[in-house]
């Protein structure tokens, strides 16, 4: 009997300096088991929403390649795509985001109990939730193939364009599925998980340990975190769909002169937002072309007075900042060890760049102005998101906390069995160092996304010219859905703008009115005009058709 | 820290390491053969050549190509549409196709003209050599000798793909159309279909 106690004993001791040496070895490897991702991400940010694109790029690139293999990849590798498809470097923008799509293809088609998942969760259970390694939200995975568009759109390769937009279709369309089997699968490993920290409970003679969301949704910091998602949940969006992605998917059609299914695309937008005046009147216009039919409350509506496939000029303005991940703290009881703190990811968010554009153009030699509308809130579809996640994220965070308070108990009661006071003392600092550095939330998210995307189209002008100008000052936005700015025109001073020339290969900042001269008569134009802040609005033209 | 996880991932791991380094070299495979991969969102090579193979016999055998005038049908490879969500290259079917027409003396292809511009630009490029001193200008073709095609190859691939469960499945539909340039009407058209069908393991690495 005294030989099995000091067998344990021994391997208690073992576990601690296994604990000790992984906390160490992983302090060192810029892992975010030890810094939490947004932490580390900041500098990166700040270089790309300062406009210092090309250096953001660089870097990017330079971190997504040392993380490369290890589950933070993804995490980087998409950041890495976006900051190359805005610095212009759309062949490198494409081989981010190729690599990106290979490992959330690799995570998918995995086995349904596999080597890699199961080494993945052994190291969680003595870490956090960053030793998983980082699948990709259902946002991401829409987005990935939208800016692999841009990009394939940006290399004049329309083809390649049309193929992305299609795989966007097919992600949009099975997210919902990939989402619930990825809860499914969450459950059954917090299911487990109680179950084994019942048992190792019992055998030091503690209680009940189960944990369930509803127990820990009466925590302040908790539930605080559930209904703020839900406040900024969009519902109408429903099941992950993006409506950016399904506007997007609509223009796809438009340039393969496919108005049957563009009109479903446009049909589906008009059930998300019905107030949107945008999508009332595309969904007319391309009712009207083939035929379909419109719900009574749009029958009387005009169409728009231009074809939507041929001369015509899609502005898509990606606005502001995206919300991130950032880690909070919280206490709570927990059954048999007491309090514990906790640290979890939570959104933050961040104020729109601009109101929206003001753009001016030609049309029968008379000045036409208008202005874009916004059609996806990513506030909105990133928060929905996170809070379906939230429960089962929260749940499994306290779980693996409580496996480990559990586990140093047990260490401690051991050392203390093994070694006197000494030995205690010793394995509560090295298990109270180790508990410290592992308590990171799991912040991973794309921070490169944007806040919204407006959109506006007109018919081509006959001298391809086309203005525009940024608009600021906070009111409601053609939505009704507040947070928005009002349309008068940006009064900064004019920044480093470059050439048209110049423009089209590398995008440029400037802060005022600025001209564009389409090159092409091409049947359908893509402007695509990113503002990261007030100070730094670049523009990219794609003639397309 | 349950000890049944670290043994079973051990254990997993293990298995993994052990029957992981049982890796080939390169090598090369038959092409005729059958040992080429097989996915399931690809068309892999051996599509393409099953896909090439029915299309080819198909329109050979419909006899749209012979002409009553005893001259030889010119035939232009038009665009063959990818509507797949898979990054593809449709020459590898047009460019089998051309090759057996060629082949069964049945009708010339033109590379002066295709869906996606000329195929060989040569023919032309050398008849701008017209005001070049540096070329015998006797030598030089002159405009109005290439010879316009009398029929078009086009077609589309569509794929659709279905997952239930562990099992994910693509089908590929290959549709082509041969055209009369002449009346614009379609003299032959064909379908050819190609289905694969995968289940994830419930083990694995």
């Amino acid at each position: 009997m005294i030989l099995l106690k000091n067998k344990i004993v021994n391997l208690q001791i073992k576990s601690v300096s296994l604990y000790a040496g992984l906390a160490l070895l992983l302090l060192g490897s810029g892992c975010s088991s030890i810094i939490d991702a947004h932490k580390q991400k900041k500098p990166y940010m700040a270089l790309y929403y300062g406009g210092e694109l090309n250096e953001a790029a660089k870097d990017l690139v330079e971190k997504s390649d040392g993380r490369r293999d290890t589950g933070d990849e993804l995490a980087w590798r998409l950041d890495e795509g976006t900051a190359l498809f805005t610095a212009g470097d759309y062949k490198k923008s494409l081989e981010a985001f190729r690599r990106s799509e290979e490992l959330i293809a690799d995570f998918d088609q995995r086995a349904v109990v596999n080597a890699r998942e199961a080494g993945a969760n052994v190291g969680m259970a003595v870490t956090n939730l960053n030793a998983l390694p980082y699948r990709g939200f259902c946002v991401d995975r829409i987005m990935l193939n939208a800016y692999k568009a841009l990009d394939y759109f940006a290399e004049h390769d329309t083809s390649g364009a049309l193929v992305e937009l299609r795989r966007m279709r097919d992600t949009q369309k099975t997210i919902s599925r990939t989402f619930q089997e990825q809860i499914a699968e969450e459950q059954r490993t917090i299911e487990a998980a109680n179950q084994e920290n019942r048992k190792t409970s019992s055998s030091i003679g503690g209680g009940d340990t189960s944990m369930s969301f509803d127990a820990l949704l009466k925590n302040s910091e908790i539930k605080s975190a559930y209904d703020d998602s839900k406040l900024k949940s969009n519902k109408r969006y429903g099941n992950f769909i993006n409506p950016f992605a399904t506007y997007f998917s609509a223009i796809g059609y438009l340039i393969e002169n496919n108005y049957g299914e563009a009109l479903v695309d446009f049909r589906n937008l008009y059930k998300m937002d019905k107030a949107n005046s945008l999508f009332q009147r595309d969904f007319v216009t391309a009712a009207r072309m083939i035929g379909g039919r419109l719900p009574p409350e749009l029958e009387k509506m005009a169409p728009f007075d231009y074809p939507l496939h041929a001369k015509v000029v899609f502005v898509l303005f990606f606005n502001g900042r995206g919300p991130a991940l950032k880690q909070v703290k919280f206490q709570i009881v927990l059954p048999f060890v007491g309090y514990a703190g906790f640290a979890f990811p939570r959104y933050e968010y961040y104020p729109v760049a601009f109101s929206g554009i003001e753009l001016r153009y030609s049309a029968n030699k008379v000045m036409k102005q208008l202005r874009t509308i916004t059609i996806a809130d990513f506030d909105a579809i990133m928060s929905q998101e996170y809070h379906q996640r939230l429960p089962t994220m929260i749940t499994r965070l306290v779980i693996s906390g409580l496996t480990k308070e559990l586990a140093s108990a047990v260490a401690v009661y051991a050392a203390y069995s093994g070694g006197g006071v000494g030995g205690m003392l010793g394995a509560m600092a090295v298990t109270g160092v180790y508990k410290y550095l592992f308590n990171t939330a799991d912040t991973r998210c794309w921070e490169t996304l944007p806040k919204e995307v407006q959109v506006v189209h007109f018919p081509r002008p006959e001298n391809g010219k086309i203005s525009f100008t940024m608009l600021s000052e906070v009111v409601k936005n053609d939505t009704g859905q507040g947070n928005d700015k009002k349309a008068v025109a940006n009064k900064k001073p004019s920044g480093t703008g470059k050439n048209s020339a110049d423009n089209r290969k590398n995008g440029s900042k400037f802060q005022k009115k600025r001209e564009i001269v389409l090159q092409k008569d091409s049947d359908i134009t893509i402007i695509y005009i990113r503002a990261l802040s007030e100070q730094t609005v670049i523009y990219k033209v794609f003639e397309v058709k | 820290m349950n000890k049944k996880m670290i043994l079973l991932a051990g254990g997993m791991v293990g298995a993994a390491v052990f029957f992981g380094g049982c890796g080939t070299d390169p090598h090369r495979i038959d092409t005729s053969g059958n040992r080429g991969l097989t996915t399931v969102d690809d068309i892999n090579f051996k599509d393409w050549q099953m896909t090439a193979s029915k299309a080819i016999n198909s329109l050979l055998a419909s006899g749209v190509l012979s002409r009553q005038d005893g001259r030889k049908t010119i035939l232009m490879i038009s665009t063959v549409k990818n509507s797949t969500s898979q990054h593809i290259n449709t020459k590898i079917l047009t460019d089998k196709m051309r090759q057996a027409v060629l082949r069964s003396g049945k009708a010339l292809t033109t590379t002066a003209i295709s869906g996606s511009g000329a195929e060989d630009k040569a023919t032309r490029q050398v008849r701008k050599l017209e005001d070049d001193d540096m070329f015998n200008q006797a030598t030089v073709q002159k405009s109005g000798t290439a010879i316009a095609p009398d029929m078009s190859l086009a077609g589309e691939i569509i794929q659709q793909k279905t997952t239930l469960g562990r099992k994910s499945e693509s089908y590929f539909f290959f549709h082509l159309t041969l055209t009369d340039l002449k009346t614009g009407l379609a003299v032959w058209e064909d379908n050819f279909e190609v289905a694969k069908q995968a289940k994830k393991p419930v083990f694995g690495w």
